[in-house]
Order: C-alpha cells, then structure tokens, then sequence
C-alpha cells in the first residue's frame, strides 16, 4: 500500500510539460463535456428530445438555485456559464475518482528515488494546480463582472477608497475623514482577503479530495472488500458538497461583486442596464 | 539534494497551472458557447410560444365568450320580433276576417233587397195581368149575358152599372 503523495505523479513529459496522473484525469474530464457539449448543440430543437431534456432539466434547477443567491433571475443567467461549470466540472471530476481503476491502475515508474506503481488515473480535485486555477478564475471573474457593472472605478473604490477618502477630505468634517481612513484601511484589507479567497477556495477542495483519496487508499489497503464501500458512499457525498460548496461561494464572490456598494445604491445601474453589459 | 519548498511539496508547478488554467477556460467558453447559451436561447423561445400562447387561448375563449352572448342577445332579439310579428299576423287576420264576414254579411243583404224587390215586381206584374186577364173575361161574359137582353134592359143595366162603380170610384 502506497499512501498518495500531495503532488500528482508525472506519468511521462511532452518536451519539458509533466503529463500528471490527476492531468489526465481532468483533461478526460474536459474532453467528455466538450463532446457532451458538442452532441447536444446539434440536438438543440423546440421540441426536446432525451439529452437535450436532461440538460434543461439540469440548468433550471441550476437557475433556481441560484436565484436564492442572487435573488435576481437575469444575474443568475448571466453567471450561469461559469457557476454551472465549476459545479458540474467538479462533481463529475470528484466522482470520477472514483471508478474502479482510478489509483490502481498505473505504470511502475522511478519516483523519489525508488520504482513505484503510479496510477494512470488520479482524482483530478487531488492536483492543487487544478483546484488554484479554478478559484483563481472564479475570482478574477468576479473583479471582471463587478468592474462591467458598477464600472471600474465604482468597483475598485471598494479596495482601494481614495474617492471616499477624497470626498472626506472636501467635506472637512473630521469624523468623516476618520471614518474615511478606517474605511480605506478596511478596503486594504478587503484586497487581502481577495488573495485569501483564492487560497481558501483551491485549499477547500484539494484537501477534502485529497483527504478522501488516502482514506479509501488506507481502508482499501487494510480491508480490501466490502470496508470501504462505506466510504466510497461517503466520498459521493463530499463529491456533491464541494462542486455545491465552491460553486456557491463563487456565486456568492459575483453576487457581491456585482451589487451596488454599501451607501453607493443610487449610482448604481438598473439590473436592466446591468444585464445589457 | 534540493528541497522542493512549500509550492513544490504541494505540487504546484507553473506549466501544470497554466496548463490547467487553459484546460478550465477552453471547457467554459466552449460549454457557454455550444451549451449554455443555445440552450437558454431555445428555452426563452419555448416559454415564449407557451406565453404567446396562453394569452391567445385566453383571447380565444373571450371572444367565444362574446360570440356566446351576441348568439343569445340576438336569439332574444329574433324571439321578440317573431312574437311581434306574430301578434300583427293574428291581429290582421283577425281584422281581415271581420271585414270578410261584414263584406259577405252585407252582399247576402243586398241580394235580399234585390231579390224583394224583383219578386214585388213580378207580383205586381202578375196582379195587373191577372186583372187584365179577369176584366177581359168579365168583359166577355158580360157582353155574352148582355147580347140576350133588350137593348133597353141592356142599356138601363150598363147605365146602373156605370153609376155603380162611379160611385164606388173604381171609375
């Protein structure tokens, strides 16, 4: 019994590119959606069949739970494509860590030092990179959503509030000024936690997958049948709470930054004028 | 040997990250391109033709409503106007025959009259022929019992006679 290492496993390079294990998986994991995608476009008619029946079934639920966020049907459509995507994308990886074969099969490979058999198939939440490349466009989709809506400086003056700073100033009232400078030093902290945002989303997920691998990798390794269907039940559900998990925070991230700032709500755009940007 | 560090122990590598980042970007433009967005579009269009269609299916029963109610107002309205022309046929027919039946009523009375008076001529007719036929034959027997008598019998007799009926005024 070998315990997963945290870095996925490179299986061979193309030029200097480390094919990982994890990689792979989620590159099948894209190249099924593309294929998906791409069968279904063709399909598309008024009248639904089977596949095409599925989907809509699956984005109205999707709409409708987002509108318990966002409260406002047009914003849900409009982050549709990459909330519904995370979610999806992350569920079917999760579970797709699952299959038979995903960490059992493999190559024995040289690695650190001694030959090892390296799964072809790894759990594609089980590669940080992965986990930091979706918070980090999750976030950055935020700051682009808010910066479309409010416009850029309305959305920046929230980290950044030299405006409010500068409206103080010219007011010359001194609890104002103070109030300002409290408020830009808050907003100095806010850009923080935008980075922290993006550590907390990929961490998040990367551990409960991780964590997830090495137990069904320990329990298999002590009881080889039966035991660990348990926690293979169990690792279904984590699979569905952290696709929900990271897909809501994400709403939530684009929610917030697309809504007018506190005491800013006249200046902001009408959900109609929001919605034609 | 080289130590990974922290980035390296969780296996972050820049390539891989960059290689996953094009990977999650490629499969959500594509999955809002070929997925999401015709998708919402045909739906849009459905919950339209189903709105489209439910306001017609309203304005359809409305006007049956309507037409319904124009059908039983001029139902109603040709009811009343047959009733009316009804009551004037009686009414006419009514008056129509009182005039036939005083029309007849008073032709019968005409050919009474005619009748009367044709029969009272006639009967006058027969009474002056009966009379002339009755003075004829008194004429002639009393010339036949006057023929046998002497002529100044006779005379005396036709004078007296004369006189008689001068005296009665039938001369």
């Amino acid at each position: 019994m070998t315990i997963p290492p945290l870095a996925a496993e490179p299986l061979f390079h193309i030029g200097s590119f480390p094919v990982t294990n994890a990689y792979v998986n989620s590159t099948i994991a894209v190249a099924g959606f593309l294929i998906a995608a791409l069968v279904l476009k063709r399909r598309i008619t008024l009248v639904p069949g089977t596949l095409q029946n599925a989907a809509e079934s699956v984005i109205e639920f999707l709409l409708g739970f987002f509108d318990q966020v966002t409260a406002d049907r047009e914003k849900s459509k409009r982050f549709l494509p990459l909330v519904a995507t995370l979610f999806l994308f992350i569920l079917v990886s999760n579970w797709m860590g699952l299959l038979p074969g995903t960490g059992s099969i493999g190559r024995w490979l040289m690695h650190e030092g001694q030959v090892e058999l390296i799964p072809i198939f790894r759990p594609a939440g089980s590669d940080l990179n992965l986990t930091l490349a979706m918070a980090l466009v999750s976030v950055l989709a935020s700051h682009a959503f808010g910066v479309v809506t409010l416009g850029f400086f309305v959305h920046w003056n929230r980290f950044i509030q030299l405006g409010t700073v500068w409206k103080a100033v010219v007011s010359l009232k001194p609890i104002a000024i103070l109030t300002a400078l409290v408020e830009f030093i808050v907003g100095l902290i806010e850009l923080f936690s935008e980075v922290a945002k993006v550590i907390s989303l990929s961490l998040r997920l990367f551990g409960n997958i991780f964590a997830g691998e090495v137990l069904i990798t320990v329990i298999s390794g002590l009881v080889s049948f039966a035991v660990p269907l348990p926690f293979m039940a169990l690792e279904l559900i984590v699979g569905i709470v952290q696709a929900t998990v990271f897909a809501l925070l994400t709403l939530v991230y684009l929610t917030v930054a697309t809504s007018a700032p506190h005491g800013d709500e006249e200046h902001a755009p009408s959900p109609k004028a929001a919605a034609a940007h | 040997m080289e130590s990974p560090g922290l980035l390296g122990t969780l296996g972050i590598d820049a390539k891989l990250f960059i290689a996953q980042l094009v990977n999650f970007s490629i499969l959500v433009l594509a999955l809002w391109k070929w997925a999401y967005k015709p998708l919402l579009a045909k739906m849009e269009e459905r919950e339209k033709k189903i709105r489209e269609g439910l306001v017609f299916s309203e304005d359809a029963a409305r006007m049956m409503r309507e037409m319904e109610e124009e059908k039983e107002q001029a139902l109603q309205r040709a009811n009343a106007e047959a009733q009316l022309i009804l009551e004037h046929a009686h009414a006419r027919a009514e008056a129509a025959s009182k005039e036939r039946i005083e029309a007849a009523k008073r032709e019968i009375g005409r050919l009474r009259d005619e009748q009367t008076d044709q029969l009272s001529r006639e009967r006058q007719s027969v009474m002056a022929s009966i009379k002339t036929d009755a003075a004829d034959l008194i004429a002639g027997g009393v010339r036949k019992i006057l023929s046998g008598i002497e002529p100044d019998v006779r005379d005396r007799i036709v004078k007296k006679g004369i006189d008689d009926l001068k005296r009665s005024g039938e001369l």
